[in-house]
């Protein structure tokens, strides 16, 4: 097997040899060792490396955080090195989105196991690109068998295109060989698989458009994107808040299509879906006569089936159709059928165990089990009995063999919620199955091997996690390949009404209780609420609210601790005498909770459960503000 | 504001940058002597100075692990042992692979304590669990190591090392000069602590000192 190579940045001699040495002994060549961001863009233009490591501050007025942005646009990955790990250091570095970081002083065992889970993501990642390659070819390919006029047929595109690019609005131009517009159209999205189209009103080819050949990614940028778009498409994507712009330029006959896909999100664009739409360019230039000619007979069969894209059943019990919300299904889509781990990220109360149940539903292992593992508030030795099972006398009290959820999860995917919370001694054993694909049950003398997709999830702040040293970096590095932030509530208030229905409707159905409407001013309140507990705070809001709703009208809304507040938004004292502090606030409202709750801590209707928090930190939290319950 | 507090703000503000590049800067040199001793790993043939030198990387990693504990916003340039020794177990577990046979078993107060005997006691656990561990599997025996550390009354620390081996306590029986036990006892004379004996749990050290006010 070809040797991998590296490119090694670091102006100290002493630590550069060091590192040279480390790699070269494990097997990998050094393409050489830059001192400078130049040098270091020199020697990757002789030759390409397959990983570089990077320390951050560099000789010259540039680190080698900027040296990244430059090799992230050139597909070049890399692992930080620095002495300074704070969570504002790894919080910059996350945007730059590296494989690793390691943390000086390291030893060569460190520098080898950040190698070692780089080349693992590479790997997978290789594997991925070329499966969502496939699969979107032969969906391109049943899209042209089918015959449909040319706005049916884009709009056809666009959906499934959407799986793989996600955008909240698609570009359609058409011009002739002499630059002249002959069909531009809009496609605003509105629902999950809802669009609205809009005539786009653009007379010419843009100035700079017409050279390009190669598909890029942008941010909006006012002139650079009224310059490659026209100043007309520019404006309506500003007006549609769009951050984020990917053209595609196609050729057809000696016509030019340009595709423009533009998000919402920031930098939800990057080279790797350059990578894919170039690989895909061929098959798609093919069926582009199917796809693109308005003028064709509808001679092909139509019965072909509708490529299969999964559609909004796939996502049942989640509620909404916010546009943050429809992101995070984009996501889902995007990396269900791969076998890439997810890392959930989203407060408490926000639903991250659906979303991890709807990405093994639409994944390929739907048929195997789907097994989930609260890692809290389990001291290391239990964790790990019940991660990796155990044989029989192993220590104290095993009495008979168990099989771990790791085992269990054989061919399925595990969901490990709450990682955040795993004890650090046991972190490193987590680690060493994802990179190893094997268990050792404890007491075992055997290795098994095992299929499993990992998925975990966390409310806390993993840069904070890892800076304060309660989390292992290099664990981080593994789990984070693929993010999905989901939105507090506060932040997709317009999903309110829809979640209302739903939890009303649950409730029809538990109780027999019907509620046919509810009040504007009731609604408007659950609106105006700014949702510490998020989903299922409002669950618990409502069902207190219908338990205590006389007749089928839903008037007013007990919300916790803002007794009848009127809907204006936050409150603002008006002078600074009546300004508290936070600490004042979190017991008033703490006290409020308790009061609802007749004093009662946990369980199903317990403080802890409304306020989305375990009850031992609710306890602590008690002791530490003073409050006292009652029986105390 | 007025001009006093203005200043001792803009003071404050400079004392946390210092103690923030201070710790880079330490973290930086510890990586060239580590590296420095890394880079004559690849050097030498002879076991014996391979193994020397592995031991001394040990050592300057407890040094780092000392400063790796203090925290993004903590100026205070105290150490707290109940993060710093749990981290150090954790190091020394993974030198040797992850082995199933070792327990161990730290139980350490939240005590925090300066640069200098932190370390101090750093190396001092850090000496003995490394040899009784690797003793402890050249036998293939179950190594069983319990670490405690303690604050007595107001300011005395009570650090307590047992293993079910025995190896702390051979060290200071079998009256051969080795440099585990001559760092100890130089260390603890540092400390001015007492180290006695014991015997329950297993045999082991106590050592004693107290907490400079």
């Amino acid at each position: 097997m070809e040797k991998k190579r590296l490119l090694i940045v670091e102006d100290d001699y002493v630590e550069a040899n060091d590192l040279r040495l480390i790699v070269e002994k494990a097997g990998y060549s050094v393409i050489g060792v830059a001192r400078s961001v130049n040098q270091a863009l020199d020697l990757a233009e002789q030759t390409r490396p397959n990983l570089a490591l990077l320390d951050i501050s560099l000789q010259g007025k540039l680190t080698g955080i900027d040296l990244a942005r430059i090799l992230v646009a050139k597909n070049i990955p890399f692992i930080y090195l620095s002495a300074n790990c704070s969570a504002q250091t790894l919080e910059s570095a996350r945007s730059t989105r590296p494989y690793g970081f390691l943390v000086k002083p390291f030893r060569s065992q460190d520098v080898l196991a950040a190698l070692s889970i780089a080349d693992y993501r590479l790997e997978k990642q290789a594997e991925d690109i070329a499966r969502q390659q496939n699969q979107l070819q032969s969906e391109l390919h049943n899209l042209g068998k089918r015959a449909m006029p040319e706005k049916e047929n884009i709009l056809q595109l666009g959906k499934l295109l959407q799986s793989y690019f996600p955008f909240d609005y698609l570009g359609y131009e058409r011009f002739d060989g002499e630059g002249r517009c002959s069909a531009a159209t809009g496609y605003y999205r509105v629902g999950f698989d809802e669009y609205k189209s809009v005539e786009l009103r653009v007379s010419s080819s843009p100035q700079i458009s017409s050279d390009l050949v190669k598909a890029f990614y942008t941010e909006m940028d006012t002139e650079l994107t009224s310059r490659l778009l026209g100043a007309e498409h520019q404006n309506t994507l500003s007006r549609l808040r769009m951050h984020s712009v990917m053209v595609i330029p196609l050729h057809w006959r000696d016509e030019r299509i340009q595709l423009t896909l533009a998000s919402r999100q920031l930098s939800p664009y990057s080279a790797r879906h350059i990578e894919l739409i170039e690989r895909v360019l061929p098959v798609l230039r093919e069926e582009m006569e199917n796809i693109f000619d308005p003028n064709r007979n509808n001679t092909r069969s139509t019965k072909d089936p509708i490529p299969q894209i999964p559609d909004r059943s796939a996502f049942s019990g989640i509620v909404g159709s916010s546009s943050s919300l429809l992101h995070v299904f984009d996501e889902i889509r995007q990396v269900a059928p791969l076998a890439t781990s997810v890392l959930i990220l989203g407060e408490s109360g926000t639903g991250k165990e659906k979303i991890a149940e709807s990405i093994h539903r639409l994944s390929d292992r739907k048929e195997g089990p789907f097994i989930r593992i609260n890692c809290a508030g389990f001291p290391a030795s239990l964790i790990e009995s019940e991660l990796f099972g155990h044989e029989k006398g192993a220590f104290t009290g095993a009495i008979e063999r168990r099989i771990g959820k790791f085992e269990l999860a054989d061919k399925g995917t595990i969901f490990l919620d709450e990682i955040g919370e795993m004890p650090l001694e046991s972190q490193v054993k987590i680690l060493r199955v994802l990179q190893e694909h094997q268990i050792e049950r404890i007491g075992g003398r055997s290795v098994t091997r095992l299929d499993i997709r990992v998925i975990a999830a966390t409310n806390r702040n993993l840069e904070e996690e890892v800076a304060s040293g309660r989390f292992r970096l290099d664990l981080y590095y593994r789990l984070n390949v693929f993010p999905i932030f989901l939105p507090p509530l506060r932040d997709r208030l317009e999903d309110i009404p829809a979640l209302t229905r739903h939890f009303i409707d649950a409730f029809r159905r538990r109780t027999g209780k019907n509620i046919l409407d509810v009040k504007a001013n009731a609604l408007s309140k659950l609106q105006n609420y700014h949702w510490p507990g998020n989903i299922r705070e409002l669950e618990h809001v409502l069902e207190r609210s219908l338990v205590m709703c006389k007749g089928d009208v839903l008037n007013d809304i007990i919300l916790p601790g803002v007794a009848n507040r009127t809907p204006t938004g936050p409150q603002t004292a008006r002078n600074p005498s009546e300004l508290k502090s936070m600490v004042d606030f979190e017991r008033e409202y703490l006290v409020s909770v308790l009061k609802q709750c007749n004093g009662r801590m946990s369980g199903k209707n317990g403080a802890a459960s409304i306020l989305g928090i375990p009850a031992s930190t609710l306890h602590s939290k008690l002791i530490k503000l003073g409050i006292k319950t009652r029986g105390e | 504001m007025t001009n006093n507090q203005k200043l001792i703000a803009g003071l404050k503000r400079e004392n946390d940058w210092l103690h923030h590049e201070l710790n880079h800067r330490v973290r930086n040199i510890l990586q060239v002597a580590l590296s420095l001793l890394n880079t004559q790993l690849f050097f030498s043939e002879n076991d014996g100075v391979t193994d020397a030198i592995r031991d001394n990387q040990r050592r300057i990693l407890v040094l780092a692990l000392a400063y790796a504990q203090v925290g993004d916003g903590d100026f205070s340039g105290l150490i707290p042992m109940n993060k710093y020794i749990p981290a150090l177990l954790r190091h020394v577990r993974e030198s040797f692979d992850l082995v199933q046979q070792l327990c161990m078993d730290p139980d350490i107060e939240d005590i925090k304590l300066n640069a200098n005997e932190a370390i101090a006691v750093g190396i001092i656990v850090n000496e003995a669990v490394y040899k009784t561990i690797q003793s402890g599997l050249r036998n293939s025996a179950l190594v069983n190591i319990r670490i405690s550390l303690h604050l007595l009354g107001e300011n005395d620390v009570r650090l307590v090392m047992s293993d079910n081996i025995g190896w702390s306590w051979s060290l200071f029986c079998q009256g051969k000069r080795s440099l585990p036990s001559e760092l100890i006892k130089g260390l603890a004379r540092d400390l001015d602590a007492t180290i006695l004996m014991t015997y329950e749990d297993g045999a082991g050290l106590i050592i004693e000192f107290k907490k400079p006010t």
